[in-house]
Parts: C-alpha cells; structure tokens; sequence
C-alpha cells in the first residue's frame, strides 16, 4: 500500500462513517459509528453539536488506526454530511442550540402561512432551486427561529449546515459549499444562495448569518492540532470545503458523464440523472442537486426504498428478521416464485408522509393487490422488492431518462438478484461499482481534488474490475416477463393517486 | 322419546359431515370425510359420486358406532349446490359430477345472459357459471351423447337420497339456485329446462325441506350402518340448512357463517319476482319467506390465508389464539391499515370476480398484528355491506346471528359487533348445515313445527356488544374501506 490516502467523512443522522481512500478510490479501511437525533415535539428532529462532533472525531480516529496507514502518507480530508438544516453558531462557533436536521418538521405552519400569502410560492422556490422545498431546509428553519426564537438568533454569528459545521471544529473556518448554498434553497443555475429567495422569507435581517460558497474541492482550511492528534493524522493535514452527502454520494459513485442515471438504493430511494445543466423539468416535482465541476443532478426521492424490505421483514417474517442468513432465505424465496409475483402487486409507499415523487401526495401509502389464496410469503417478498424497482422505473420515467446505464448503490445493490430485477425492469444496464462507502468515497476524492492530487475530479471514477455489471433482457424496454406486473403495478398506482400520477 | 336423535347429513365442498342431534341441540355424535376434487384443468372442478358414498358410508360407521340406534328417528341432508350427477336409466352414474365450483360453462353463461334475460326474469337471481343450466348446456354442446344417454339429472344430495332410499326429491331451496326453477311458484320452468335440453320429467320433483320423502333401503343400510327404514327428508341446499342451523329463521334475523366462504343470509317475506343487485334470492325451508344470500367468497379462508402466511413466525401455521395474540394490542381501526377480503373476488355488494384482495394504508407503522387486525377487520366490513345492502332492498334486520369458524374468535366475533355496530348473538355449534338438515330431519318427524324445533335447537353461546369507545375509530376505518373496496 502507497500513499497518498485521503479520508473521507459522512455524517448522517442516523450513524457518521468514515474510509481512508487511496487515489483509485479503493476503500482501505471503514469504521461507522451509529448516532442518534432527538424528538422533543412531535415531528422535531434533533442532534446534539457535541455528540455529532465527537461521533466524527471518533470514527475517523477509528478508521485512521485500523488502517495501520502511516499518518504521514494521509494527504487530506473530505467531509459531507446531511444536508440543510440549521446548525446555529455564536460568533466564537459554539452551538447556541441543538441542531435542528433536514427531517425536521416544525416549519410546516410557517411555510403553510407563505402559501396562503403567496399561492404560487412552492413554485417560486422551485424556478430557483429546482427542488421542492423541504421542511427542514436551512431557510425556513432560519425563519422559524427568527420568530420562535429572536433572542437566540440575535446572538447568532452563523448559520451553517452540518458539514459545515464540522469543518469549523476542526480547522476553525467557516464556509459552505455550492452543493448546499443552492439548496437553502437558493439558485441552482447560480450554484449559490439567491437574495430573491430569501426575501421571500423576510430574512434579509439575518443574510449575514450565512457563511461565505466555496468550490466543494477547494481547500477549506488545516486541520487543527488537537483534533489531529485526537485523530491521529498530522497537525495541519488539508481539508476540502467538501459536499452534501447526496453530492459526495453521487460524486463517489464515479459518474459525473451526462446522461448517466444514479440510483441510491438505501432507506430511501433516490433516482436521478446527471446533467451539464440545472433541469427544472418536470416542475414543482423532485430535487435538484449541485455538484461540482458544473454538473446537476435532477433526482426523484421515493422516501421508501429498503425501508420496504426491512418492513417486510419485520412485519411478514419477524422469524427471519432475526437471522443472520436472512438475506439467503430471501435469494430463496425470490427463487422460488416467477417475475411478476403470481400477480401480486406492491406500491412502495410506506412513509407517514406519503410521497413526494412521482407526484406529491401526502396521503399515499403502501399496498400489497391483486391478492388471491396461493400467495404465499415468498410471493409478498417477491411483490416488495418488484415494487420498489417500479416505483424507480417510474422516477426514471419521469426523469425522461434517454440514456442506456443505471449506477446503483446503496444497501439493496448488495442484492444480485434485485439488482438483475432492476436492470430487467428499466431496461438498462446496471452498474454497482465496488466499494460500500460512496458518500466518504465522494467527500476523500474532494479533499484530493483540494490538495492536488486529482487534477480533474470528473475523471476521478474508473471502471473497477470489482464492479458488478447487470445486463437487461430487453434493452431500452421492460423485460417481457415484467411486463404484464408492470402494467397492473400501473393500474394500481393510477388508482391509490389519480391521473395526475398518469404521467409514468 | 327425550333422547332420541335425529342425523343431519353435509356434503360439503370438501367433505361429508354427519351429526347425530338431540331435540335440545346438543350434538350427541359427529363424524367427517373428506373427498377429491378433481381438476383437470383450470377453469374445471369435478367429484366422484361414488367418492361422496363411500365418505358417507365410512362417516357414519364411525358416528353409529357411538349411539344406540334405536335412538335415531330420522336423517335429513344438506349439500353443495349445483353438482351436476348424471345417471342412465339402468341406475349407472354417467361419470364425475361437475360441481358448482366448475367455470367450464363461461360461454354458455354469456349467451344466456346475453339473449335470455328475459326468460331468466323468474328466477330473481343473475346467472353464473355456478348453475345447473349452463352446466346442462355445457355438457349437451361438449358431451352430447353423455346427455342424451342421461335418464335423471341429479343434485348432489338428491343423488345420494336416492341412492339411500330409492326416492327421487328435491327442495325448493336447492332448486332455486340452479337457474332452473321459477322462484314465485317454486316450480321447475317449462322454458329454462327447455333451454337446458332436458325434459322436466328427468329433473327431482321438488318436495317439502322437512317431509320425508323415503326411507333407508335395506342395501343401503347395510352399507351405510344407518337403520333399515329410517326416514329421510330431502333436507335443503347448503345454504338454506345453515340458515336453518343458525336460526335465521324468523324473518328479520340474519345469519353471518365464516368458513371458508362467508354466508350472510336473511328471512325475508316473499316478494315480487326481480332481481336484487348483488344478491341471491333463493327460497326459504318455510313456503312464505325466501332467503336472501349475500357472499363473501374468502370470508373465512382470509383467515386461513393468513395463518399460512404467519408460518413463519412460529414454525408452523397459526391457530386463532396466535392471531389473537399478535392482533390484541392493536387498536380498532389498525392505525389506518384495511384489508379488502377479495382473495375469490368480491361478492356481496360488489359482484366482481375480477376485483381481488389486497393490503391498503400501509405505513412504516404497521407491524404484524396490524395485518392480523386488518384481514378481521376487512371481513367485518364486507358483512356490514352485506347487510347494508340488504337494508337498501327495504329487508328490516333486527337480529344477527354469527357461527362456523369466525365465531371460534373472540376477538372477530368483538370486531364485527364493532363493525356492524349490533349485537352479535354466536351460535353454540359449528357445521350449522349438517345441523340444519338434522333439524329439518326432526321437524319431518311431525312431533313439532318448524319453528319450535328451531327455537329448541339452535343454541346461542355468547353474545357480543358493540364497543362505545371503538365507534369512531371503526367509522374512519370503515370510511377508509368504502373508498378502497368501491362505495357500498
């Protein structure tokens, strides 16, 4: 093993991972440590700086030992976490508050006020970012505090995101990046904040809270001496501005050509397709993430991806939700049973808080149809895992996506056989690269791009000899043994939401 | 005679079930056997007429040899409808019955639905690939020869009656399911049976449910064990000795069976002849009421769906206290989970084979015994439609009676008094149409009318209240099921 390596960091709500990368972006060590948020009120969502902070700390000192790397061929660090939010800092960059996450609700009769006010405001938001504002996005959050809580924000210094944040702590600057600026929300085709935006929400009084954009592969500051020693890296190691986590994911999957779809199959699911320019189409639908070397990514959020699969388990097999060789007995039971289920049909749609593509429907939810007396268990498990790559050919569709391959990553792309099933069903090649971090991956290569060692970051992504290649049946089409599931997966998605979901 | 026993005798889709009953309704002897289906295809399900005797002969071996003979003072049957039993005229069975459970006839169906409404009008009920008149045609077009080498056409359990005793008789109730009869007259149709190629003379005369109408030949006594004499009543299809074993006897009393299918059926006075939409209308034991049917096809094997899908959570299938268990905690409502109970398609209201089962509602919230709750729920539903569409037709309800499977659950049996917001009175014993056709046995012995030898054999075990504090949760629930399963 030669140097030099890079780490890289992402830090979500519900655990914060970290990898040592070398150049190639072959993972040399991971370490991941679970974190938990906090619900005061019903829909709040909560992290704590000081647990948040030492949770990285931790897991990145973890992954430095177990490595066994020499800290001196560790060339740099890239960090990304959960986007958006509000991580709110006095002037000397203490937390004034509990950080408040993106899956925080509290905004919800704020932003219901500016709809009554201004009925076109969702789309306003949306010419400009390209994505459909999230609750816990860093402006309404900003101006929830400005009216719960003026005391606490008139003390205020800063208002960063949570990478942003950790940045801070270990170098001591304050920054964000393009990839969160554009999403406060701000403007996508800018790759920044926009002043018009946030005049929609009364908050040019606090506009200096929000820290100076930055490239994401630009050089954020050094590290400080007593966080590398805590770490065990060298005083001074370089770290890059570094991205979102969708951005870094994305980024670290190796795709950045255009026309390329990337798929995250996690907890949720995200479908998207990598663009040279911000695409608002279809509008008042969907995300739009910025990324960096003047690149976007358009995405569809299925809020339940694995979510599904685990439910399943949960609810329908709790005797295998407990075995380790569940994920065997499901290649057996996906074995057992044909494509198309016997004809039993799954919508995924198991949030509390319905759907948001392909249309947004906050009283969609799951259904199991078409149910006749042979199903068995295997069937139902067969149905959820069909529906899920549906509801994604679905995301594709109403991405208009043109091109012929699909990166997949996330949790459920360690499934071959759903994966095949993905390929089969949107009628492209799948690729699942090698490699399990691809957040930490895509933060590493930003803090190489920072430090120059990479001198083009959309070059960083090569074909791996470890990727698993997945080739459909029918190219550019539903495979035929699909076809017949897909139509009733249709029908049944066309009466749960309506016509306007007719689109896909 | 306090202790003499009267039999009633089941033939069930699956199986024969024969009971020996005391006048006060308690069963003093019971025994089963199952039979074959046969399926030589998709759309076909055909018995073997000898298979059903020699079920029957084995069942009450067993169940005779438990009683003192002497004790036993009639038999009455009770079947499945629509079995279609060809024999020649040298008593020879011209092969398997095609049950009522073969679609083989869906041409035939059409066409009659098509261009013969109007001869059909007489009936009072739609025509389906379940009646004897399209399965006649069927045979005439497919199997000519077998036709025309048939000398009687017989019903399940009218076959067996003349294998027991040599008598040729039906029952109105039986006979108004198979699109042959005229409901008003209780009668066979000169131009339906016309329609069917046969002639009318070829059919069993139809005979009183309670009057004997034979007795036990030496022959079959001697195979059967039963006693050489005994009297035996033509007794009624399936569905009209249920009624009469769960009490819905009187009019306004409804009765709800969950076995494999759901029954919901109501004493209704006779009425003008026409269609009830999603209904059947058959006739009653009693001559001045008819029984009106409302089906739920999976009302009970819902459950048993559900137990085969819970394997897992055990090892083996679940029992009715397992699924209690896992559904106990679950509030009324399931936190906004339905189930819509249409694994055989959907019955009553609706009327849609093609409409099929499902989960609606579902959210991360849900766990297993939310799934639990939800199919009893579901079923619970669709009786509410059953007996709201009655209500629409102007049928005064004022009393439910609940039996077979379904009524093994407490919890269910709490569920549908919530979901139907009336008392549920659950009727002691199970088998309710081998128990019916014992009643209707002991009414033929003239010692009684039909009604006191009902009141005295029918026994209620519990009765069910609906919940106060469950209302609101059961109406949201119940609104979230009409919107799913199509306005009721």
């Amino acid at each position: 093993m030669s140097g030099p390596f890079f780490l890289g960091l992402d830090a979500g709500t519900s655990q914060t991972k970290a990898a040592l990368f070398d150049l190639a972006g072959r993972e040399i060590a991971v370490a991941e440590i679970a974190t938990s948020i906090s619900r005061p009120h019903p829909g709040w969502s909560e992290i704590d700086p000081d647990v948040a902070l030492a949770a990285a700390t931790g897991v990145l000192g973890r992954v430095v030992r177990e490595s066994g790397v020499d800290a001196g061929s560790i060339a740099g660090l890239g960090i990304s976490a959960a986007m958006v939010g509000a991580w709110v800092l006095d002037a000397a960059g203490h937390p004034l508050r509990p950080a408040i996450t993106w899956e925080d609700g509290r905004t919800k009769d704020l932003i219901d006020a500016h709809v009554a006010d201004m009925p076109d405001f969702m789309s306003r938001i949306f010419a400009s970012s390209g994505s459909v504002m999230q609750r816990g996005c860093t402006l309404p959050v900003m101006a929830w505090l400005a009216r719960h809580e003026p005391h606490l924000l008139s003390k205020a210094a800063h208002v960063v995101s949570f990478k942003d944040y950790l940045r801070f702590c270990f170098t001591g600057t304050i920054g964000t990046d393009r990839s969160e600026a554009a999403v406060l929300p701000g403007s996508a085709a800018a790759r920044d904040r926009s002043n018009d935006v946030i005049s929609l929400f009364g908050l040019e009084p606090y506009r200096h809270l929000l820290p100076p954009v930055e490239d994401s592969e630009a050089l954020g500051g050094n590290m400080r001496a007593d966080v590398a020693a805590a770490i065990g890296v060298r005083a001074g190691l370089p770290v890059a501005v570094g991205a979102g986590d969708v951005a870094a994911t994305v980024l670290g999957t190796g795709v950045l050509e255009p026309g390329t779809a990337a798929a995250v199959l996690g907890t949720a699911c995200m479908v998207g397709v990598i663009d040279d320019r911000p695409v608002f189409d279809p509008p008042d639908v969907g995300l739009l993430f910025t990324l960096p070397a003047d690149r976007w990514y358009r995405a569809m959020l299925n809020v339940a991806g694995t979510l599904n699969l685990d439910w399943a388990f949960n609810t329908l097999a709790p005797d295998l939700a407990r075995r380790a060789d569940r994920f065997a007995v499901l290649d057996s039971m996906l074995d057992a049973t044909p494509p198309g289920a016997h004809g039993l049909t799954y919508l995924p749609y198991l949030s509390q808080s319905g759907i948001i593509a392909p249309v947004v429907d906050p009283a969609a939810r799951a259904q199991f149809s078409g149910l006749v007396p042979r199903h068995d268990r295997a069937c139902m498990f067969r149905a959820v895992l069909e529906g899920v790559a549906f509801a994604m050919a679905d995301l594709l569709d109403v991405l208009s996506f043109q091109g012929d391959r699909l990166v997949l990553v996330g949790g459920g792309a360690r499934n071959d056989r759903w994966s095949r099933m993905i390929a089969d069903i949107v009628g492209r090649r799948v690729v699942v690269p090698e490699g399990t971090q691809f957040g930490a991956r895509g933060a590493a290569w930003l803090a190489a791009a920072a430090t120059g060692h990479l001198a083009d970051i959309v070059k960083a992504g090569k074909v791996s000899a470890g990727d698993r290649i997945f080739e459909p049946s029918s190219a550019g089409a539903c495979a035929p043994a699909y076809k017949t599931a897909l139509a009733a997966y249709r029908t049944a998605k066309l009466r749960m939401l309506g016509p306007a979901a007719s689109r896909s | 005679m306090a202790d003499d026993l009267t039999l009633g005798i089941d033939f069930g889709t699956s199986a024969v079930k024969v009971v020996a009953l005391a006048a006060d309704g308690t069963v003093a002897a019971q025994a089963s056997r199952p039979y074959a289906t046969y399926k030589p295809a998709a759309d076909r399900a055909e018995q073997e007429p000898q298979d059903w005797w020699d079920a029957l002969c084995a069942a009450t071996h067993e169940m005779m040899a438990a009683l003192d003979p002497a004790c036993v003072v009639a038999a009455g049957l009770s079947g499945q409808l629509n079995g279609v039993v060809l024999v020649d005229a040298n008593g020879v069975v011209l092969g398997r019955s095609h049950i009522w459970l073969d679609q083989r006839c869906a041409r035939e169906t059409a066409e009659l639905r098509q261009f013969h409404a109007d001869a059909l009008a007489v009936t009072s009920s739609p025509i389906s690939p379940i009646a004897v008149l399209p399965k006649l045609q069927w045979l005439k077009r497919h199997e000519p020869e077998r036709i025309a080498a048939a000398s009687r056409v017989f019903q399940v359990k009218d076959y067996i009656l003349w294998r027991l005793t040599g008598a040729l008789a039906t029952d109105a109730n039986e006979a108004s399911a198979t699109s042959l009869m005229d409901l008003g007259r209780r009668a066979w149709d000169d131009r339906l049976v016309e329609l069917a190629g046969i002639d009318a003379a070829q059919l069993c005369p139809i005979l009183p449910a309670s009057r004997m109408a034979g007795r036990v030949t030496p022959a079959a006594a001697s195979q059967t064990g039963l006693p050489v004499g005994l009297g035996v009543a033509p007794g009624a299809g399936d569905t009209g000795a249920l009624g009469v074993g769960c009490g819905a006897f009187a009019t306004g009393t409804v009765a709800v069976t969950l076995g494999t299918a759901g029954h919901v059926v109501a004493s209704v006075p006779n009425r003008p002849q026409g269609i009830a939409p999603g209904l059947w209308r058959m006739a009653h034991v009693a001559p001045d009421r008819e029984l009106w049917l409302g089906l739920i096809p999976a009302g009970g094997l819902s459950i048993a769906w559900l137990r085969r899908i819970g394997r897992g959570f055990g090892g083996r299938d679940l029992d009715f206290s397992d699924l209690e268990r896992l559904a106990q905690d679950v509030p009324p409502g399931s936190d906004g989970a339905v189930f819509l109970p249409f694994l055989e398609g959907a019955g009553t209201p609706w009327n849609d084979p093609a409409r099929l089962a499902g989960y609606g509602g579902l959210s991360v919230a849900h766990e297993a015994g939310h799934l639990v709750r939800a199919v009893y729920e579901g079923v619970a539903f669709n009786v509410r439609a059953c007996l709201e569409r009655f209500e629409q037709e102007g049928v005064v309800l004022d009393r439910v009676h609940l039996a077979e499977g379904g009524a093994q659950s407490p919890l269910w049996c709490q569920i549908i008094a919530d979901a139907l917001g009336r008392d549920v009175h659950v009727v002691a014993e199970r088998d309710t149409s081998a128990i019916g056709a014992a009643i209707l046995a002991r009414a033929a012995t003239g010692t009684d009318d039909l009604d006191s030898v009902i009141a005295r054999s029918v026994r209620i075990a519990r009765v069910h209240r609906p919940d106060p504090a469950a209302r609101d949760a059961i109406q949201a629930s119940l609104a979230l099921f009409a919107r799913q399963a199509g306005a009721f």
